[in-house]
């Protein structure tokens, strides 16, 4: 763009002030930035986000999980899955033991009937806090509330 | 004069469209398009945002001296009505540190003044430090918390274990990393067989898969004159000689009821519990699958004797064995441990090169098999390998690629370095690591940590100093004897595979503790490594027992003993508590019915104490940090009726 100001300048010049245009031109090319390999991102305006993802997870093929999925994750093996299974399948080796045995996470029509609110309130205050099983313990005096909002994301990541 | 006039009518104008063209530059500034995206984005959602300001955004943080325009694009950051926004809008996960106060690149790396795209995030002429990818982004975590690790960094937490476990130390230096045991090699050529070395030095993990010897990728040749070097070293260290077998052995040795003794007892003392055979078992000894086809029984009956004296400071207890019951386990192993598909030795008697000694050396010295191994002999150099400790921090011009196909990053080149030691050049010594992505992702991100960054001192957080503890006197005797340090933590120092010792004297009761040195049994079925019977003499016991109940105390839970009402009363309410209100059966077993997460709690009358019982109840964290068992929130008057019921039970354990 700025060549172009450079171009007009010249075709109006003539003889004797080209020194001028000459110093003008190099000015004006010495104040043009870089060419900018990236700058075609920002052209197409509807696929900006998806191209921004798709060129993140070219670059980042392990990224399965967003940040707060992931601690939710280290959360969840550590303290749920000997029950609920490190998958959320219910199946955890201690799930064996208990009466009634822990539901799926991965099952999809269970799981949408649950609001992110009711699974952070079950983590929280139990199976005692919620009039269901008692074998389910409460988390509320172990771990914060934005801990086990991350163990809530986390389990939405059963039905993806 | 016209002429005059004219040009000077021509340098007006020109200099007008110079003036115009600052402010030209700054309307199609890339950053502008990106705020343009964000408002017609805010105005589809349903919910109302803040409008983009249209302007340069910036984060100052003094303290740290960084100025971050990231919020420029990033315009969702604080933002949490953004939280499913699309990239580069989205609402940054909550964190420890907030954004305001730390800023951006910080962590994530990058060019913080910039306000291009390429500029901030890409390697650009002249700066190599791009945004780091997500994967590694841990390592940021870890420039500030150079020890104490907070627990949300998996990943580099598993890089700095894995540096750890696999010794890099021994060939890299690097800052605050200890050297792992790795066993001595005085007296290997009274101990193993030439055959088998070769074999071993070509690629150990064709013998031993889990083995973590790395592979040097040596040749037949070399390998053959490094083993000759090494089956030259027939001496132990401190003039330690081999007992010769005794005679019972030669003389029973392929009896089948000798051999069956020995196996009773390799099975009473629970080998397996450190020791795989066959990839069954556990994971902190080596297998013993092959073990027959490698060492010579003179040396098994010598070592299972006294580990220690024929491999310093190793983690295997020395049993109460009799000579007799040694020469039974010998004879198991030498008879069940051989390797069957091992490769005949046809060679017949074996004639080294004549100069095997000085090749041999050279080699040894040549690949520094001495950063792990010690070796007794005058001519071993250090011969390290490039130092680590500001890994992190290396520049691209610094780095040789060689003819590695690689992108030009430092975190690339450390991940295939750590892959693919020799693809940059055949000639490196680096030797393979059988390393999994997940291992080479975690160690990356640990390396890339080591980065010197200029922060105010408030802001590192140091390592804590490891413990000092060293029992003296016949205690300190027996727990070195033992190896009690290699599972149970005293006082900060020891292994994490069972519970920790420091105040033992207030948790349990002494006849309980008398009788589980006799016959240990597994308390927590979950942990999968055993105690082993260590066949310790009761004079041994008493001594232990004295210190545990004399020094491995906390007062603060003496004086609260005797507080507990054990009324029938009392004890039915701890017992409704227990089983209908907090659900305990759910980990814990009683009278086989509930879960085995926890210990089962038959036996909590006899083994535990009161107070320990009621301390533990109402916060549990505070005595194990990483314990799976909730706080649960009982009140004072609660976890005292629950300690009632639990000193109740009395019961044998169901074994």
């Amino acid at each position: 763009m700025i060549r172009i100001f450079g171009e007009v300048s010249m075709s109006s010049g003539r003889g004797s002030s080209r020194k001028i245009f000459t110093l003008v031109l190099l000015t004006l090319i010495a104040c043009e930035s870089p060419p900018n390999q990236q700058s075609e991102i920002f052209t197409s305006s509807d696929s900006l986000a998806a191209a921004r993802l798709d060129s993140l997870r070219q670059h980042d093929p392990y990224v399965k999980y967003s940040f707060v999925e992931r601690q939710g994750e280290n959360l969840f093996d550590h303290y749920c899955a000997v029950c609920h299974g490190s998958n959320g399948e219910g199946d955890g080796f201690n799930s064996y033991n208990l009466d009634p045995r822990p539901h799926s996470f991965a099952d999809t029509t269970y799981m949408r009937a649950l609001s992110d609110a009711t699974l952070a309130e079950v983590i929280a205050r139990g199976g005692r806090g919620v009039n269901k099983s008692v074998l389910m313990p409460a988390y509320t005096q172990t771990l914060s509330a934005d801990r086990i909002n991350q163990i809530v994301a986390y389990l939405r990541t059963f039905t993806r | 004069m016209k002429n005059l006039n004219r040009t000077y009518a021509i340098a007006s104008l020109l200099f007008l469209i110079v003036l115009a063209v600052s402010p030209m530059k700054n309307y199609f500034r890339e950053w502008r398009a990106v705020q343009k995206e964000y408002s017609r984005m805010a105005a589809a959602l349903p919910q109302r945002v803040k409008p983009a300001p249209m302007a340069l955004q910036q984060i100052w943080v003094r303290d740290l001296n960084r100025i971050d325009r990231c919020t420029t694009c990033h315009l969702g950051v604080a933002d949490q009505k953004l939280a499913t926004a699309p990239q580069p809008f989205q609402t940054h996960p909550k964190v420890a540190h907030d954004v305001e106060s730390f800023g951006c690149t910080i962590c994530h790396g990058g060019q913080g003044l910039a306000t291009e795209y390429a500029e901030a995030h890409l390697p650009t002429t002249f700066l190599d430090e791009p945004v780091l990818p997500n994967r590694y982004l841990e390592s940021s975590c870890g420039v500030c918390h150079k020890g104490a690790t907070p627990s949300e960094t998996a990943v580099l937490n598993h890089g700095r274990e894995l540096i750890q476990k696999s010794n890099c130390v021994a060939c890299h230096k690097l800052s605050g990393v200890e050297k792992n045991f790795v066993p001595s090699l005085d007296g290997i050529g009274s101990k193993v067989n030439r055959s088998w070395l070769v074999r071993w030095l070509k690629n150990p993990r064709e013998f031993r898969p889990k083995t973590l010897m790395p592979d040097f990728s040596i040749s037949e040749d070399d390998a053959g004159l490094l083993a000759d070097f090494l089956m030259s070293f027939k001496a132990f260290s401190q003039d330690t000689k081999l007992d010769s077998l005794p005679p019972v052995y030669h003389d029973r040795k392929d009896e089948e009821a000798f051999v069956n003794q020995g196996q009773t007892l390799f099975r009473l003392a629970r080998c397996i519990s450190c020791h795989a055979v066959e990839g069954r078992g556990g994971k902190l000894a080596p297998d013993l699958a092959k073990t027959a086809s490698k060492t010579n029984a003179t040396w098994i009956y010598n070592y299972l004797k006294n580990p220690q004296r024929l491999q310093k400071n190793i983690e295997m207890p020395q049993y109460g064995f009799t000579d007799e019951q040694l020469a039974a386990v010998t004879a198991y192993i030498a008879n069940e441990f051989g390797d069957w598909e091992a490769p005949k030795d046809t060679s017949g008697i074996h004639e080294p090169a004549p100069n095997f000694y000085a090749r041999g050396l050279q080699l040894f010295n040549q690949y520094n098999c001495g950063g792990c191994h010690t070796l007794s002999s005058a001519k071993i150099v250090e011969n390290l390998g490039p130092e680590l400790t500001n890994i992190g921090g290396k520049k691209l011009y610094a780095i040789d690629f060689g003819h590695a196909d690689i992108p030009r990053t430092l975190h690339d080149f450390i991940y295939t370095k750590l892959k693919t030691p020799r693809l940059f050049r055949e000639t490196l010594r680096m030797p393979k690591y059988a390393f999994t992505e997940d291992k080479l992702q975690a160690i990356t991100t640990a390396l890339l940590a080591r980065r010197e960054v200029a922060l105010p001192s408030s802001h590192l957080v140091q390592e804590k100093s490891a413990g000092r503890y060293e029992p003296q006197g016949a205690v300190g005797e027996i727990i070195h004897k033992y190896a009690c340090l290699g599972c149970h933590r005293i006082n900060g120092r020891g292994g994490d595979i069972a519970p920790d010792l420091s105040v033992v004297g207030s948790q349990l009761q002494p006849q309980w503790m008398e009788r589980y040195f006799e016959v240990p049994y597994s308390l927590r079925p979950i942990v999968e490594e055993r105690m082993p019977t260590l066949f310790i003499a009761k004079t041994e016991v008493k001594t232990l027992l004295d210190y545990f109940y004399s020094v491995l105390l906390d007062d603060s839970l003496a004086a609260s003993n005797e507080l507990f009402d054990f009324s029938q009363t009392t004890l039915e309410k701890g017992k409704a508590l227990f089983w209908e209100k907090y659900g305990c059966q759910s980990c814990h077993q009683i009278g086989g019915s509930g879960g085995y997460v926890g210990p089962p709690l038959d036996q909590s009358g006899t083994r535990l104490q009161p107070a320990w019982i009621y301390h533990w109840l109402l916060n549990p964290q505070k005595y194990k940090p990483q314990t799976l068992e909730p706080r649960s929130g009982m009140s004072d008057e609660e976890a005292k009726a629950v300690t009632a019921y639990l000193m109740s039970l009395k019961g044998e354990v169901v074994q």
